[in-house]
This record gives structure tokens, C-alpha cells and sequence, in this order.
């Protein structure tokens, strides 16, 4: 298989299949970063298309990143923070604040519901970490990273990685496990009653 | 913050977490979407294009790389068995490195074109340079490869063979050259086939060739009959070269 960095090495030399080959290899694993980092779509096809534009601007400039996987992540994690500081970011959050939550009335699908309502409980354990934290986890279970490209990606050193994922994967582990015990309760006095 | 993690605590912790955690799906997006991606993002690449000037010579080394490692052992190995068995078949009319050379180069050229990785082939034909020019190189890289063992094999046979002279050298490479350079120009002309025939041809011409040259019992002949036949492939080999360039799509 041909890697990233032979790929990107043929688009520097202006190829366009290498190109295109590179673009399809990447477009779903960062659009689903982006997405779980900032949980909205539209956003993070914006911003997987700014990262594709760096990419060939430092293609363009000669600079061919020597791992291309943590350059990509490394670079869409920076539009996140550039994007979450930046005034649209506050303006949009605030709107979506008024907005009242939707019922959802179309529940008569089971499977559906139930794991509409596990991604949303999921979602809501792992909005409760710390931005760090909550970026690490994804960037391991969902990017599967190596601790170490982690630490690139987010220039810590590889032993705060490993900890703060630690950290984070108890707080995760004791949420969902609460959840679970809270969940049996109610089934419990819920078969009494 | 950085305190002393267990390993195997956050494995299991990792395991554990893998099956809920996986619950959080996000949407693929589909080949339309990643197509018009790649619209929105041609306009940037086509800057890229425009500044980069390709080169012949990268190209030869950038495919050199591509080779397949049983190529590169099944070479060695034919090189060392050539050589360990000529001087013992010194006396034969025609060497074995003359007979074996041309054949295993165009044996060389048709499990590389057969074997050519088909993505690589995909990355590598689009741009910059033509199907044809490429499929020259990687031909001429199959020749270079052949030559430089062959040449190593005759270093090796002028210490063991006294009597040898420079003329064992052309003896090998004339035919090597004329069935090259012959496959390339008809390859480009007529197709793969026809150029791989046209070759083998030529080699059993060139087998017959040299068998009535010997008979001549005139070095001094032979080597100008050989140098001719050089010659020729050589022109062969330029005007392959040229055929292929005209459809390259920068200036060199």
C-alpha cells in the first residue's frame, strides 16, 4: 500500500490521482474528528476543507510534513481552538442556547431510540471532561492514535497523554457506570410497582 | 498530574471503554462528497502544479525504488549462477553471458510490466509525465539494473578467466541493447506484444548472428560488427525516447 508520505511526495510533484487518492484516504477520519471535537457538521466540513488548503500550502512551499497523520490531526485540532476563541464560535453558542430542545416524537423505532440515546448519553460523558481530555479520548479510540502521535498532535509529552487519558477514561468509566447502576435502579422499582 | 500510570490498568481500562465508547458513530461522507472536496480544493493544487518542474532523472530514481524485492533476488541469484558457471563454458562458441543477458532482460521488462502495482501505476500515470514515458523508464531502469550486474559479473570473470578480453564485455551488451532498444520503439509503435515478439526475434537473430560471427575467427571484425549492433539499439533506444516525449506535457 502506498503510505501518506509517498502519496504526498506525488501531490508535491503535482499529481493529480495522488492527489485525489489522498483526499479520499483522509476526508472521512478527519471529518469524523472534527465532527465529535466540535458537534457540528457543517463546521467541520469547513474546517477539514481548511486543513486540505494548509496541507497543499505547505506542499506548495516544499515542506512535506514527515508524518502526515499527526500533521493532519495536529493542524484540525488548531482550527478547533482557533474556531471555539474566535467571535462566530460565542455568537453561535449563545443562539443555540435560546433554542429550545426538541422532543422527539418519532420514537416508535426501538433500536433507533436506543442508540440515538446511548451516542447522546456518550456525547454528554464526554462534553463533562476537560478539553484535553475530551480530545485525547477521541484522537485514541475514534482516531486511533498511538499515545505518541498524540503527544505530537497536541505537543504534550507522552507521559501527560498517557495520564490524562487515564484520568479521563476513570471519570468516563465511573459515569457510565453510575448510569448503568441508575438505570437498574429505575427497572427495579419500576417491575415492583 | 504525571503521576505513575499502570500499563496494564489503562489497557484494561481501554478495553473495558471500547465497546460503549464505539456507540458515538459519526456519518461517512460519500465518494459524491469527498468528489466535490476535491473540486473545492483543485484551484490550490493547480498552484502547486505550476511551480513544480519534473525531472527525467527523479523520475528513473523515484521508480528504481518501486522494484519488487524478488526481483532484486531472483536477479542476484541468475547474475551469480551466470558467473560461477562461465568459466567452465569459455570454450562454447558464443558466451552465456551473451545468449542469457539479452533474454533475461526482456524476461526483466515483462515480469515488471506485468507486475507493475496496479496503485501505484494509478498515482504515477495521471501526471506529469505520459503513460508511455514512464513505462520507458521503468524499462530503462529493468536495462541499467541488467547492465550494472552484468558488468560486476564481468569484473569478476576477467580475475578468474585470463585469456578474456574487453571484447566480452560487447559481447553481451551489443545484443542486450539491440533487443532493448528494438522492444522499446516497437512497444511505443505497435504495442506490448508486438514489441516483445519483434525482440525475441531479434534475440534468436542475434544468437545466430554471433554463433557466424565467431566463425569469422576476426576479433577486429567483431568487434566492429558489435559495435554497429550497439549502434543501432542505441537509435533505437533515442527514438523510443523521443517517441515518448512528444506527449510530455512540460518542457524538459
Amino acid at each position: 500500500m502506498v503510505t501518506d508520505e509517498q502519496l504526498l511526495a506525488a501531490v508535491s510533484r503535482g499529481d493529480q490521482t495522488a492527489f485525489e487518492a489522498f483526499i479520499h484516504r483522509w476526508h472521512g477520519p478527519l471529518l469524523g474528528y472534527l465532527e465529535r471535537m466540535l458537534q457540528d457538521s457543517g463546521r467541520a466540513e469547513d474546517l477539514v476543507q481548511e486543513t486540505f488548503i494548509r496541507l497543499i500550502h505547505q506542499l506548495k512551499q516544499k515542506r512535506t510534513p514527515g508524518n502526515a497523520r499527526a500533521w493532519l490531526y495536529k493542524v484540525a485540532s488548531n482550527l478547533c481552538r482557533d474556531y471555539w476563541r474566535s467571535a462566530s464560535y460565542r455568537s453561535e453558542k449563545n443562539i443555540l442556547a435560546d433554542v429550545p430542545e426538541k422532543a422527539d416524537t418519532k420514537t416508535s423505532i426501538v433500536e433507533i431510540y436506543e442508540r440515538q440515546e446511548t451516542r447522546t448519553e456518550i456525547m454528554k460523558h464526554l462534553n463533562e471532561l476537560t478539553d484535553i481530555q475530551r480530545e485525547i479520548v477521541i484522537l485514541r479510540f475514534y482516531q486511533e492514535l498511538k499515545l505518541k502521535e498524540i503527544a505530537e498532535v497536541l505537543d504534550l509529552p507522552a507521559g501527560t497523554v498517557k495520564s490524562r487519558l487515564f484520568h479521563a477514561l476513570k471519570s468516563l468509566k465511573h459515569r457510565l457506570g453510575a448510569e448503568e447502576s441508575e438505570g437498574k435502579t429505575d427497572e427495579r422499582q419500576h417491575q415492583r410497582s | 498530574m504525571n503521576d505513575n500510570i499502570n500499563d496494564r490498568e489503562l489497557e484494561r481500562l481501554e478495553d473495558e471503554l471500547r465497546s460503549p465508547l464505539s456507540a458515538y458513530m459519526t456519518k461517512s461522507p460519500s465518494h459524491e462528497e469527498t468528489n466535490a472536496l476535491v473540486g473545492i480544493l483543485q484551484p490550490e493544487l493547480n498552484r502547486v502544479k505550476g511551480t513544480f518542474r519534473p525531472s527525467v532523472f527523479k523520475q528513473c530514481l523515484v521508480q528504481f525504488r518501486h522494484f519488487h524485492w524478488l526481483f532484486w533476488i531472483v536477479s542476484i541469484a541468475v547474475f551469480l549462477m551466470l558467473s560461477l558457471m562461465s568459466p567452465g563454458l569459455m570454450d562454447n562458441e558464443i558466451p552465456l553471458y551473451s545468449v542469457l543477458i539479452p533474454i533475461y532482460v526482456l524476461a526483466g521488462i515483462g515480469y515488471n510490466y506485468r507486475s507493475w502495482n496496479k496503485e501505484m501505476r494509478m498515482v504515477e500515470m495521471a501526471t506529469p509525465f505520459p503513460p508511455a514515458l514512464l513505462l520507458l523508464i521503468r524499462m530503462m531502469d529493468v536495462l541499467a539494473i541488467n547492465v550494472l550486474f552484468g558488468i560486476l559479473g564481468s569484473g569478476y570473470l576477467f580475475t578468474e578467466v585470463n585469456t578474456l578480453s574487453f571484447l566480452f564485455v560487447l559481447e553481451w551488451l551489443a545484443p542486450s541493447l539491440l533487443v532493448f532498444g528494438l522492444l522499446a520503439y516497437i512497444m511505443l509503435w505497435k504495442g506490448v506484444r508486438f514489441g516483445f515478439t519483434a525482440a525475441l526475434v531479434i534475440w534468436l537473430g542475434s544468437v545466430v548472428g554471433q554463433t557466424f560471427v565467431q566463425t569469422l575467427n576476426s576479433e577486429r571484425l567483431e568487434s566492429i560488427l558489435l559495435a554497429l549492433v550497439s549502434s543501432v539499439g542505441f537509435g533505437f533506444l533515442i527514438a523510443a525516447y523521443r517517441k515518448a516525449v512528444k506527449q510530455y506535457r512540460f518542457q524538459m
